[in-house]
């Protein structure tokens, strides 16, 4: 049996999804790309024992370990913006909806790595707490605090955030 | 503003990623290096007694420099790690890890240092991470700890630690750490188990939560089990315990969360499971990160006044309890998100982003500060070292 086999299949189903993780994780197109092909080239390493389990999970969270690792060797590779205006060249912006989205991408940028990806699980992903925390192998109250202290730096950026979302992590 | 919509808004902007070809050849190259490279490997760690990787390669004889903070000038008290992998002991020479291209984790134990690779030190390809013994005279043992996905879960005193094993199946194994190395002695399905909460003694605790009933509050319950008794695998679980945050004297602390988002800290005893103390007014955010003996714990503050930088607290666990009046008090003017390491009775806050670590005691005292350029973590040491 090919040590690989079903693993073209998986990618080709699931990596436009994890594309789509990584790109909230990273925020550039580059960096997201590298992440994927990172957590995928790991994930074929490993493919014989992860097949079997849940290789999407593996390799999300393979992305996360990555993607803190590299936050922590490289630092920031996104600017957060003190200020929207700054983005879109100090213009008022016609589109209400392009700017809500710079204001998504300045927060998601000021996040910790931990907090990010537990947001983006919890908000994109729609993973409960329990998954979050065993996605990322820590306890339920680590999730808890990144969850609640990624929502409150967000909304200092983003007063929009429904309230009841930063209320039902409190 | 609905956050699930606009980030999915955002996603869409990412480039799908359709080549599995590309992730293929770079696991195969990879592989290719690593049987190349394995029986080197397996020769160095046979040879279990050679001096390692000493900083400044005059075979270990050049001290950590107590002034060993990035910027120059500052003395901090406990062992650290670098962006390019050097751990920095505050008590003794520095070593270089190895296998730290893709980061890891190192945690200080009596018998030296016990360091997880993200990548590589492993002898053979399909080992997705790595796990050693740096003993303090530089020689690394290897141990055949592999595959697990999980940090490691160490007991109070460092002599055991318990992981997560099988790639995300579901298991567990329980190993004692001592001079000779790594030695496994307990395994087990984590059946209806969701993590490895901590340790009790020499018991390990567990938490699992069942969110089955679909609604948003999970019903989670803990138990207790002895890896070196007899007795099957947690027998008995008790309600009420989300999350453990530290053990003390046989009892445990945790949080227990319930709807309305009414949060107290709870001591119980670890035997019976009996509560023994309840705080719901403490001024803390949920999640503390307590010393490995439960003593002392260290969390934000719960309605900080600055957005991007709560301010941390600090308590004694027996004061909460046997004071209910009593409160957490500032840690010193501690700000951020990072991660906290203690040593004794003395925490050391990391802000998360420029690395500043304040080290305070639990009376509020500030021992000492730094600021690091490439320092990425602390290391928490267990028992004594």
């Amino acid at each position: 049996m090919d040590r690989y086999e079903g693993f073209r299949e998986f990618v080709l189903a699931r990596g436009p999804a994890l594309s789509r993780t990584a790109y909230l994780l990273c925020g550039n197109h580059a960096g997201a790309e590298e992440l994927v092909q990172e957590a995928l080239a790991k994930t074929a390493s490993h493919w014989r024992r992860v097949r079997d389990g849940n290789p999407e999970g593996y390799v999300r969270r393979t992305m996360v370990n990555q993607h803190t690792s590299w936050w922590r060797k490289f630092g920031r590779r996104e600017r957060p913006y003190a200020d929207v205006s700054e983005m879109v060249g100090g213009r008022p912006d016609s589109s209400h909806a392009t700017t809500e989205r710079l204001v998504l991408v300045t927060a998601l940028a000021a996040l910790a790595p931990k907090q990010r990806a537990a947001i983006v699980l919890r908000f994109y992903e729609d993973l409960s707490e329990t998954e979050i925390a065993d996605a990322l192998g820590v306890a339920n109250g680590t999730v808890k605090r990144n969850i609640h202290d990624g929502l409150r730096r967000m909304r200092a950026l983003m007063p929009s955030i429904d309230d009841i979302e930063l209320e039902a992590t409190t | 503003m609905n956050l699930h919509d606009e980030l999915g808004g955002l996603a869409d902007q990412a480039g799908p990623y359709t080549d599995p070809d590309k992730a293929l050849a770079t696991a195969k190259r990879r592989n290719a290096l690593k049987l190349t490279l394995a029986p080197l490997a397996l020769v160095l760690a046979a040879a279990a007694a050679v001096p390692f990787a000493l900083s400044g390669g005059d075979g270990g004889a050049t001290p950590a420099a107590s002034g060993s903070a990035d910027t120059g000038a500052m003395a901090i008290g406990v062992d650290y790690v670098t962006e390019d992998g050097k751990l920095v002991t505050a008590t003794g020479p520095d070593f270089q890890l190895e296998g730290w291209e893709n980061g890891g984790e190192v945690a200080r134990v009596p018998a030296g240092w016990l360091v997880t690779s993200y990548d590589k030190v492993r002898t053979s390809p399909d080992e997705p991470a790595g796990l050693y013994l740096l003993k303090p005279d530089g020689t690394i043992v290897q141990t055949d700890v592999r595959p697990f996905d999980s940090s490691l879960t160490i007991s109070p005193d460092g002599t055991m630690f318990a992981l997560r094993t099988g790639l995300m199946k579901g298991e567990f194994a329980v190993y004692r750490v001592d001079d000779d190395g790594v030695e496994k002695f307990a395994a087990a399905p984590m059946t209806n188990v969701n993590a490895l909460a901590g340790w009790l003694g020499d018991e390990l605790t567990f938490y699992h939560a069942d969110e089955s009933d679909g609604s948003e509050q999970a019903v989670v319950s803990w138990g207790v089990w002895d890896p070196a008794g007899d007795e099957p695998f947690v027998t008995e679980w008790y309600p009420g315990s989300p999350d453990l945050t530290g053990t003390l004297d046989g009892t445990m602390t945790f949080w227990d969360e319930r709807p309305g988002n009414e949060w107290c800290m709870v001591r119980a005893d670890g035997d019976t499971g009996d509560e023994l103390g309840r705080r719901c007014d403490l001024a803390m955010s949920i999640g503390v990160t307590m010393s490995p003996d439960g003593r002392y714990g260290v969390g934000s503050v719960k309605d900080p006044t600055d957005e991007n930088a709560p301010e941390m607290l600090i308590f004694e666990t027996e004061m909460l309890f046997d004071d209910v009046a009593s409160q957490p008090i500032v840690a010193c003017g501690a700000t951020g998100y990072g991660d906290t390491v203690w040593l004794g009775d003395v925490a050391y806050l990391t802000d998360g982003v420029r690395m500043k670590v304040t080290a305070c005691d639990v009376d509020g005292n500030l021992i000492e500060t730094a600021e690091f350029d490439t320092m990425i973590s602390l290391v928490q040491a267990y028992g004594e070292v």
